[in-house]
């Protein structure tokens, strides 16, 4: 990325290091981090059903804690008892920070950004307003309010000389999705609490806004809660990943670890058979990503040799990859490139990686910047190495 | 009726609110235009009436002008109308908050109740503790018009959606800006849709007024049928049909506006 992006990088840890010497507790399974919130044994009850039983996390603070399990666990009854939304019948919940403890119900719920499901934009609201809800409710001074919009419209990557003016239902639900997190970051919360924010969106969407997601978190560093019943998003998105069943945690750890050594047989048949390929949706491109070689002539690709198995990227006058090009067997194999289709981004995961590769019969995929143009490959041999350590 | 709700809502997917808002105001004010005229100058009285009726003698009310009645009839209509806005809402808001859900049912059924008794039996009801005059009139009419602002309102505000309320409360807004800010504006129309409605059953209603001795276009309509003079009696329909429309028309318009 370009470098006014790295100095905001640069600039968010430090503030996280004055932070911390406010004699936080550190976090006793992410040791690089200090805890944000204590959930102390907290039960809920509905009625006569106990929803949640002696349920207590330990919130990292700067990292995404995701709740998973199978539908009634009580994943979304615990985020909702972060920002009193339920009332917890027993337990207590701990904030670190002392300013956010003395708050009341509605002041917590303004310093924690909400995002859900079916998003709730306020139909007759437009999208600027909608995302200046909660700097309203604060009483932001209105020239810092517009400015705060334009600046999180495109953080969601929405142009807003196009969407600012638009309603609800002009949106796709995807374009609707980034509004609704946008309008969650509106008033800068130190905490994100994401109510299965990407399940109403079709399947390429998601993984798109998983990226866009992944993109935002590495530059914002937000305490983040994130509810999902999709294991892949789950293990592609967590730091710290707690798996609950019948209203009870079974086993919280580090997604790696969770993969590495299921704690029981509940844990095991959750995560599935195959573990190993779900280890790939850990690791993001740009972490296995090398320089491709590539140029815009079509000849070069008789440079390549036989047993390295490498490929040539073909490139047009924009940098976009068209074709790519691989030697077996002594003979050139040409594969046609759709960008977007046969290609992944920074943010996708190794294993949407691993599907391209075999999809193209290539030795690497191809990986493209936010423009669409050609900035590295990831190999398969490579992938294979991570996949083993 | 169809025809608008499709301009309305190709005006809101596009933004443009023109193309269909001149024809309003044109109508309006031509109706407008008509009522004055039927109003202000007796000649054109005498001239529409005894082109409908040539072998009529009379054609205007011995002590009263239309003007007057005029005056008295949108004025009660209007006191009725506002009054039960205000109570209907009120009430309407209550029952569908968290506390007030319970009596839901209960206040429904009663409102429906109430729209069984006919409006003069009210009136008849009335006359001893409120007298003659306006005041039995316009309980009446009060009464009469709760049913469609109550009822709209509650619809409305139940249709708002539950992920909009479930946000609102989310993002951390008081009850008061939960109300204000997210259902409120959204209940609007539908509240709006039962004023317009009441309003519009008050104009027709509010002639039994004159039985009385309320005043109102009543006044002159009563006075025509025990004369069997039908003159008089249609000076008074047109009034009112007149009236009904325009505020038909200005309602639509206030609607309009209120979604901006």
């Amino acid at each position: 990325m370009d470098d006014q992006k790295k100095g905001k990088l640069m600039r968010e840890p430090k503030k996280q290091e004055t932070e911390t010497k406010q004699a936080h507790t550190m976090h006793p399974i992410l040791t690089d981090t200090h805890t944000f919130l204590t959930v102390e044994n907290i039960g809920v009850k509905y009625g006569k059903i106990e929803a949640l039983q002696d349920v207590s996390i330990q919130i990292p603070a700067n990292r995404v804690t995701v709740l998973i399990g199978p539908s009634g666990c009580g994943k979304s009854t615990t985020l909702r008892c972060l920002n009193a939304l339920v009332r917890n019948d027993t337990g207590i919940i701990r904030y670190e920070d002392p300013d956010i403890e003395g708050l009341t119900e509605t002041e917590l719920r303004r310093n924690m950004g909400y995002a859900i499901q079916s998003v709730g934009l306020m139909p007759h609201l437009n999208v600027e307003e909608n995302v200046d809800l909660v700097p309203r409710l604060l009483g932001w001074p209105r020239s810092e309010r517009a400015q705060r919009v334009e600046k999180l419209l495109k953080l969601v990557r929405l142009d807003p000389k196009v969407y600012s003016k638009k309603y609800p239902h002009e949106l796709s639900g995807g374009e609707a999705q980034r509004i609704g997190f946008a309008r969650a970051l509106g008033a800068d919360p130190p905490m994100l609490l994401m109510d299965e924010p990407f399940g109403a969106v079709d399947p390429l969407n998601r993984e798109q806004l998983q990226n866009e997601f992944i993109r935002i978190q590495r530059k914002l560093h937000k305490t983040v809660v994130f509810v999902t019943h999709d294991l892949d998003e789950a293990i592609r998105l967590a730091d710290y990943l707690v798996i609950m069943k019948d209203g009870k945690i079974v086993q919280a750890d580090t997604p790696e670890r969770v993969l590495a050594a299921p704690l029981d047989e509940f844990v095991e048949r959750f995560l599935g058979p195959d573990r190993s390929l779900q280890r790939l949706t850990l690791f993001t491109a740009d972490r296995a990503m090398e320089e491709a070689l590539s140029g815009t002539e079509e000849g070069a690709a008789s440079h390549l040799d036989d047993c390295s198995k490498q490929t040539y990227w073909q490139v047009n006058a924009q940098g976009e990859p068209i074709f790519g090009y691989t030697q077996v067997g002594g003979k050139i194999i040409r594969r046609a490139i759709v960008n977007g289709t046969h290609t992944v981004q920074q943010y996708s995961s190794l294993k949407e990686c691993v599907s391209k590769i075999l999809n193209l019969g290539l030795p690497s995929a191809a990986v493209v910047c936010e423009e669409g143009r050609l900035c590295g490959e990831v190999r398969f041999e490579t992938i294979q190495q991570i996949s083993q350590g | 009726m169809k025809q608008s709700n499709r301009s309305a809502r190709a005006e809101v997917s596009t933004g443009n609110r023109e193309s269909p808002l001149p024809k309003r105001i044109g109508l309006l004010v031509g109706l407008v235009v008509l009522l004055l005229l039927f109003i202000f100058f007796e000649q054109v009285q005498i001239a529409v009436l005894s082109f409908i009726f040539p072998s009529e003698n009379a054609f205007t009310h011995s002590r009263k002008t239309i003007l007057e009645m005029t005056g008295e009839h949108v004025a009660l209509s209007l006191l009725a109308t506002a009054l039960a806005a205000l109570v209907g809402i009120l009430i309407g808001v209550g029952v569908t908050r968290k506390g007030g859900e319970d009596f839901q049912l209960l206040i429904m059924r009663l409102n429906g109740f109430i729209q069984t008794f006919p409006p003069s039996a009210v009136i008849i009801l009335a006359y001893p503790v409120l007298g003659f005059g306006w005041k039995p009139a316009l309980l009446a009419l009060f009464l009469y018009s709760l049913f469609p602002i109550l009822g709209n309102t509650v619809v409305g505000f139940q249709g708002v959606p539950p992920e909009v309320k479930e946000s609102a409360r989310g993002m951390g807004m008081t009850p008061i800006q939960q109300l204000w800010i997210a259902e409120f504006p959204q209940a609007w129309p539908m509240v709006l849709t039962g004023i317009r409605h009441s309003y519009i059953l008050n104009l027709g209603t509010a002639a039994i007024a004159a039985v009385i001795g309320g005043g109102g276009l009543g006044t002159i309509i009563i006075s025509g049928l025990a004369l069997r003079n039908s003159a008089l009696v249609m000076s008074g329909t047109i009034v009112i049909s007149l009236l009904a429309f325009i505020g038909e028309q200005a309602f639509l318009l206030l609607s309009r506006y209120a979604r901006t």
